[in-house]
């Protein structure tokens, strides 16, 4: 004959009940009736959404440079957190082929080895004027210098 | 094309597994080929890189296949160690439980579908798992320089690269890099702990409805929310090393192996997987039974598969940020100042721990069984309480703003230890309403009792 059902019984049903709850995401469900090339769109724009139009000058550049160029990048903003940061990171990924240096780090060190280093300058929404260096292009948004001869 | 690499993955799993989990069967099989089988091109890469060739299709082919073939003929003293075969459920299966995997496999599905939208989104994709394995594939090896570049710490140079390596023998296999192909490994690895998991609890309940139940309950503890980050393989690689070593501690010392593999390849993933293991270490030596160094002993694989990327670092200077400058004064000054110590408390209250209501049921389930408790799961336990406390210490040392860090990783951190807390905390539960299995699903089903 079976034991009965006992309150730690009814206990146990209960926080696994309640486990389940918890964990539960519905969303996962919802995702099977989601437009997955829209959203597939919006996720891929998503992480440039603050520096519109980076993909398409990455491009540029990336047709004016070759692989294993070192290129040292001039960003917006004086520190990492400040939009130089997240610009450069996308940068770099978008170009993994060429060595992107980065000119400040996230504790907001400077690094001007970086720049003697560098046979190229990339700007991104900023304008500079570096000694040894001549501007090649000027596009949307940025411009290319490469180091003088 | 991306047959091809789940192809590759399988025969290399099941080929890998056949040493390190001799005679296993079943859902374990299949859980630890997956994992194992996505992890052997990636150390076939960096064997590769090592001895300077460089990486192409080609490479990840026959160094797969090297490894492949060199650890499947490897002779196993375990094979005359009983393996605990899978038992038979004792109970009938029930509708009921097949209804609650059909939801489960409905959950993963979508999951899947998310995965594959949602790829290379997040900010630490770029920053640091993705641009690691674009900068790796474009240099056709481990480049140093970039890790060691200065301006590059935002990616991290001291994490564990077997992640990046497994995006980039995938894309090389596939002939592209594709982010929404690299999203669907994690779904993969989901389903693969979550294998792992099922086994376990079948194997502790003998209760197809408990065992559906709580994987039901443990899928989305499985299913990172964070695709291209490093939480999802670190919580299959992890969670399934704890639920195996769970299970190696009865006596089963293929499990204990593929454990221990599991546990190193974990902490060859991010430096929480490292951290990880050293706590699996103090747990087994301090919690112990009588066998305790013994146990310690057949950790070995773990210490072998994540030394190397521990060494090879110090090597090359990569150092992590939580111990650049003054660290020793940092965590000092923030464990005696009481005012430092409750902005840390007040930062964490304030941020969102996910599923918080699953954690209260799981603490509250652990608290109420205790007296079920078995040593196994109190080591278990005790590895999850020396993780949460190492991420404590590491919000004491960090050099970034407090505030800032813990608002964007405490959720990521404690999601690494949820799996292996609910576990334990259903498999009390299954355990004792095992006792009274019959009564239970005749109560469920309105049958009546004999």
């Amino acid at each position: 004959m079976a034991s009965g059902f006992s309150r730690r019984d009814f206990v146990a049903s209960m926080v696994l009940a309640a486990m389940l709850v918890g964990t539960f995401q519905q969303h996962y469900v919802r995702s099977l009736w989601t437009d997955a090339h829209r959203a597939r769109g919006f996720f891929t724009g998503l992480p440039f959404r603050k520096a519109p139009g980076l993909r398409q000058f990455a491009v540029q550049v990336e047709a004016r440079t070759s692989p294993g160029d070192t290129i040292a990048f001039w960003g917006p903003g004086r520190g990492w957190g400040e939009g130089y940061g997240y610009v450069f990171m996308r940068i770099a990924y978008l170009l993994p082929d060429r060595r992107f240096l980065a000119l400040v780090d996230r504790q907001d060190r400077l690094h001007p080895e970086n720049l003697e280093a560098a046979t190229w300058i990339v700007a991104w929404q900023d304008e500079p004027t570096v000694p040894g260096f001549q501007p090649v292009w000027r596009g949307e948004g940025g411009a290319l210098w490469r180091r003088s001869p | 094309m991306i047959v091809l690499a789940v192809m590759l993955a399988i025969v290399c799993g099941f080929a890998a597994v056949r040493w390190v989990h001799p005679g296993v069967r079943g859902e374990t099989l299949v859980g630890e080929a997956i994992l194992v089988g996505l992890a052997v091109p990636a150390i076939g890469l960096a064997l590769a890189a090592f001895v300077g060739v460089k990486w192409s299709v080609g490479a990840v082919l026959v160094a797969s296949t090297l490894i492949s073939a060199g650890v499947a003929f490897l002779p196993s003293r375990d094979r005359k160690s009983v393996h605990v075969a899978e038992r038979p459920p004792a109970g009938t299966s029930t509708s009921l439980a097949r209804c609650i995997d059909a939801l489960s496999l409905v959950c993963l599905l979508g999951y899947a579908r998310f995965a594959w939208f949602a790829a290379g989104a997040e900010n630490d994709f770029i920053g640091i798992w993705g641009v690691k394995a674009r900068v790796f594939l474009a240099r056709g090896g481990i480049d140093w320089d970039f890790l060691a570049a200065a301006g590059n710490d935002y990616a991290h140079p001291d994490y564990p690269i077997l992640l990046p390596q497994i995006f980039s023998w995938v894309s090389l296999i596939t002939g592209e890099w594709n982010e929404a192909s690299l999203g669907l490994l994690y779904p993969a690895m989901g389903f693969a702990v979550l294998l792992l998991a099922r086994s376990g609890l079948r194997h502790e309940t003998s209760s197809e409805l408990l065992t559906s139940l709580g994987s039901l309950i443990l899928l989305p503890l499985a299913l990172s929310p964070w695709i291209g980050l490093a939480e999802g393989p670190l919580v299959a690689y992890g969670a399934g090393a704890l639920i195996l070593l769970h299970r190696g501690l009865t006596g089963d010392s293929g499990a204990m192996r593929a454990g221990a593999v599991l546990l190193g390849l974990a902490a060859s993933i991010k430096n929480e997987g490292i951290t990880l293991a050293a706590a699996v270490a103090v747990a087994v030596v301090v919690l112990g039974s009588t066998q305790r160094w013994a146990h310690l002993r057949s950790l070995w694989p773990a210490a072998a598969i994540a030394t190397p990327w521990i060494v090879l670092r110090e090597l090359h200077g990569l150092q992590a940020d939580l111990t650049e400058g003054a660290a020793h004064v940092r965590l000092l000054s923030r464990t005696t100042d009481p005012e430092q110590l409750m902005q840390i408390v007040r930062s964490i209250a304030r941020t969102p721990v996910g599923q918080p209501v699953m954690w209260i049921a799981a603490v509250a389930c652990i608290a109420l069984f205790w007296r079920g408790v078995q040593r196994r799961e109190v080591l278990i336990l005790a590895v999850v309480l020396q993780q949460l406390g190492l991420f404590l210490v590491a919000y004491a040392v960090t050099p970034n703003e407090l505030e800032w860090q813990i608002t964007w990783s405490w959720e990521r951190l404690v999601s690494q230890v949820a799996l292996p807390s609910a576990y334990v905390a259903i498999t009390l539960a299954a355990r004792q309403l095992s006792r009274n299995r019959s009564s239970v699903e005749d109560a469920m089903l309105e049958r009546p009792t004999s």
